[in-house]
């Protein structure tokens, strides 16, 4: 790996962030709908349209909505030249405070969501593959496939209702309770954790145990397999040295992009489990057309995603060494 | 090895059980001390200060802590709350209160009449939507003494004024005096109000927050020692927790359970539907005069409404959308709840052959045999129905009505237009106008202001498309009624042209739906139109044993 390598990376991924910035921007503009609607209230809203058109003009004023989209633009990007993200119409507190505490509550419910994922699908995935058309096989994968069939607000509104309402082992939803502190808090919040934890887990599982066992089934059929087997190697020694650390490329790629997308929440669990993350952030500001609340977490997203992706091609070319060659040469 | 995997695992399991027998002592400990009555809502909220969130949802949680000047009874009657008396002017432009003596604020502060002063004078600098119906009148507010204070308007509106004022919250003046931008305060004393309630805490985390009940307050203390106001995301959630018993009641203010969640309620152990008449009307079809009048003339045009009233299956409505727990509508539009309702007034009725015969009678007839009904000129009885795209049930009764006037042999449709685009629905039903038939609704503040007259005239004020100057008169006398018997009277007069001219009809007088628990309180009092959630809920609710 080279500094050309870093270099080029970095030119590249700036280049998509300005794209992405103007496109965050003027997409968010094009939603029909005013946010003066959710600003004042319905009725105040229509009422001004219909009796004083004059007044919604001076408070469209006041918001900076009356300026032409391009001299938005410009005010946006001065801001954003300044790390000032702006102030929430819904919320009416400053972006950079609203996104700190959501991004927080959305790593709790998707870290260890993301990382057991990887780690069953891995496992599961490497074995499934590893004994292919076995029973195990079959069978993990006819339940795993099911699993990722589901739609996942399904399975979690089932979890709600089987643990939570009729069984009553976990709570029906949201982070916490109040009026706790210290260890029974975090407590708490662990407890709270499990049913959300556990769905997005057995969806992680489920996709990244197809894509571990594809891959695994794929390396398995090339050269240098029979290779090693004609060697002599141990079948532990095939599996570890040659074909998981060559099966493991595509997880490593899903992963990075997993962490990436993290912070854009996982919505509908969100929603059922009444968990106040990034997800359900987003999709109130898009329903208040709270076009700085949006522009702000898109923000967030992209540059997520673009770390996670630079990441992945770091870590590609740490551990391939043909990805490391063509880049070096 | 494996003894020392052993030792971990009886480790992690005696500590999760620790953690789940202290929960379930703290819990009981909780419940055994404190009567505390637990509320969920839906609407996101912060209560760090009451008019962060401008709309209503500050109105829910505001409604603990704050009081009126007035407040409301079971059926909306005005008694007296923080001004013990009052005396509409002769001219209906003002009316002077006396305040209770005994009133603090929670910070032990007395209250005055310069704090009533300072929050209409407060609210109207700063356009906040507490007393907006004031704030459209506004004129000035005069403090005579520590104790009595005059508010006076542009115009008289002193009977409508009167029973707008029961949340049109009171605020102190020591606190507010010194925030400049009321709606980014953030300052502790944000929710120091002088009403039943005390503001004891927010965790932003549980989402949810606690009310101490005031032993100061002027009226006495409530009956229950605490509120505990918890945050749902969805209402699917909230009402399992209400089933579940994680909470007593849902409040959200006039803000009902949709009717479709009826059926699921009625079954739940230990819950209790408390089903009440609505303040506002839930669905109405307004007639587009302004594109009407170009293909028919007035005449033709009022036995044309009368037609329609006549094809619309109300029952079916009701049923729909209302599930059943709601009632025909009469011709005379405003709820039974209204001051000045009148029941003489006839139902509206659907009877098709009606119909038919009226337009018939009109020479709307299809004359080249596709179902439709043509015009006089020849060309077809066609036109859109167009409602708020954002309501869903208004969406479903415009397709329901499509289909009853198809029936009748008009080709009414949806309209695709403001269908696919906000922006121009928004335009279409309160700019332009230009709609032939809209499915809208009252809200409770359009009946308690000119009993419907903001959704059908064309006048200052409103929004509707009808210049009969019969109706404005009319609803000009509704509006500056100087009593409420004067008010009453009017309201009566308006509700006799609305049956004759139809104007527009009522499509659905819903019963409006408040859950609430009775396994751990009994004493509930269902407020029309509000709910359970209410002043005299605090004083009447008893742990039941």
């Amino acid at each position: 790996m080279t500094y050309g390598f870093v270099i080029n990376r970095i030119l590249r991924y700036t280049g998509t962030f300005f794209i992405i910035v103007t496109l965050i921007f003027f997409v968010s503009h094009l939603m029909p709908g005013s946010p003066l609607k959710n600003i004042l209230g319905e009725v105040t809203y229509f009422n001004l349209m219909s009796q004083n058109p004059e007044i919604l003009h001076d408070i469209e004023a006041e918001y900076g909505l009356d300026e032409p989209l391009a001299e938005q633009f410009r005010i946006y990007l001065l801001s954003l030249i300044h790390f000032d993200l702006g102030y929430s119409y819904k919320y009416r507190q400053p972006i950079s405070d609203l996104l700190i505490f959501r991004l927080k509550w959305t790593m709790v419910l998707l870290l260890p969501a993301i990382i057991f994922g990887a780690i069953f699908g891995g496992f599961f995935g490497s074995f499934a593959g590893w004994h292919r058309n076995s029973c195990i096989d079959s069978g993990l994968t006819s339940m795993l496939l099911f699993v990722y069939s589901m739609p996942h607000y399904w399975l979690a509104m089932l979890f709600v209702l089987v643990f939570a309402f009729h069984m009553g082992i976990f709570p029906l939803g949201g982070i916490t309770r109040g009026g706790l502190d210290g260890l029974d808090k975090a407590f708490d919040i662990l407890w709270h954790m499990v049913l959300p934890v556990s769905v997005l887990t057995l969806f992680g599982a489920a996709y990244n145990y197809f894509i571990m066992r594809g891959s695994v089934i794929q390396v398995m059929e090339e050269g240098f397999v029979l290779t090693a087997r004609a060697k002599g190697l141990t079948e532990r020694d095939v599996l570890f040295r040659h074909v998981l650390r060559n099966a493991m490329l595509p997880l490593l790629t899903v992963i990075a992009l997993d962490f990436g997308f993290m912070v854009s929440g996982a919505l509908l669990v969100e929603i059922v489990f009444s968990w106040g993350g990034m997800g359900t952030l987003i999709y109130d500001a898009v329903l208040a057309r709270d076009y700085p609340l949006l522009h702000g977490s898109f923000l967030v997203i992209a540059c997520c995603v673009l770390a996670a992706n630079f990441l992945a091609d770091v870590l590609y070319a740490a551990v391939d060494p043909r990805v490391r060659g063509d880049v070096e040469t | 090895m494996a003894n020392s995997n052993n030792i971990w695992s009886r480790l992690f399991i005696a500590l999760i059980l620790s953690f789940m027998i202290s929960s379930a002592i703290q819990i009981s400990t909780a419940e055994a001390s404190d009567v505390s009555l637990k509320a969920g809502t839906i609407s996101s909220f912060d209560p760090l200060n009451l008019f962060k969130y401008r709309p209503w949802n500050g109105v829910n949680y505001a409604g603990f802590t704050h009081i009126g000047l007035v407040r409301y009874d079971e059926h909306l009657n005005v008694l007296p709350c923080l001004a013990r008396d009052w005396k509409i002017s002769d001219d209906g432009k003002s009316i002077t209160f006396k305040l209770a003596d005994n009133a603090t604020w929670h910070d032990g502060t007395p209250v005055t009449a310069e704090d009533v002063k300072f929050t209409f004078d407060y609210n109207k600098k700063h356009g906040l939507p507490i007393a907006y119906l004031y704030n459209n009148y506004y004129d000035h507010v005069s403090a005579l003494d520590t104790h009595e204070v005059t508010l006076y308007s542009t115009e008289p509106v002193g009977a409508a004024l009167l029973t707008s004022l029961q949340s049109a919250y009171i605020i102190p003046k020591h606190i507010w005096e010194k925030v400049e931008d009321p709606e980014k305060y953030e300052g502790k004393d944000g929710m120091i109000g002088c009403g039943p309630f005390v503001f004891e805490s927010y965790d932003q985390v549980a989402t949810e927050a606690n009310f101490r009940a005031n032993a100061d307050f002027f009226l006495g203390k409530p009956t229950i020692d605490s509120v505990n106001y918890q945050y749902y995301r969805t209402i699917d959630s909230m009402l399992l927790a209400l089933k579940k018993g994680d909470i007593d009641t849902t409040f959200d203010y006039y803000m009902p359970v949709p009717a479709v969640y009826a059926a699921s309620l009625a079954d739940a152990k230990d819950v209790e539907l408390g089903s009440v008449p609505d303040v506002g009307v839930l669905l109405n079809l307004e007639f587009g005069y302004n594109q009407f009048l170009k293909m028919m003339n007035e005449s033709q045009f009022k036995k044309f409404r009368e037609a329609v009233a006549y094809a619309v299956d109300y029952q079916q409505i009701v049923d729909m959308i209302s599930a059943g727990y709601g009632e025909v509508p009469g011709r005379g539009y405003v709820p039974p709840t209204a001051i000045g309702y009148d029941p003489d007034i006839p139902k509206l009725e659907h009877n098709l052959a009606k119909a038919e015969g009226i337009l018939d009678s009109l020479g709307f007839i299809d004359t080249n045999g596709n179902g439709v009904r043509n015009l006089p000129d020849g060309s077809e009885l066609s036109f859109t129905i167009t409602p708020p795209v954002w309501k869903q049930d208004n969406m479903r009764a415009a397709e329901v009505i499509c289909s009853h006037l198809q029936k009748a042999g008009l080709d009414a449709q949806i309209d695709g237009e403001s269908l696919s685009n906000e922006d121009k629905c928004h335009q279409r039903i309160f700019k332009d106008r230009d709609y032939y038939m809209c499915i809208y609704y009252s809200t409770p503040y359009s009946i308690m202001y000119d009993a419907g007259g903001v959704n059908c005239a064309n006048m200052t004020g409103s929004d509707g498309t009808c210049s009969d100057p019969r109706l404005i008169d009319l609803l000009e006398r509704v509006r500056y009624s100087n009593t409420l018997e004067q008010r009453s009277e009017a309201v009566r007069a308006l509700q006799q042209y609305y049956s004759e001219e139809l104007p527009f009809i009522a499509l659905d007088w819903a019963n409006v739906l408040y859950p609430y628990r009775t396994d751990r309180f009994g004493g509930w009092k269902i407020q029309d139109g509000y709910g359970n959630m209410n002043f005299d809920t605090w004083f009447s609710l008893k742990p039941e044993a």
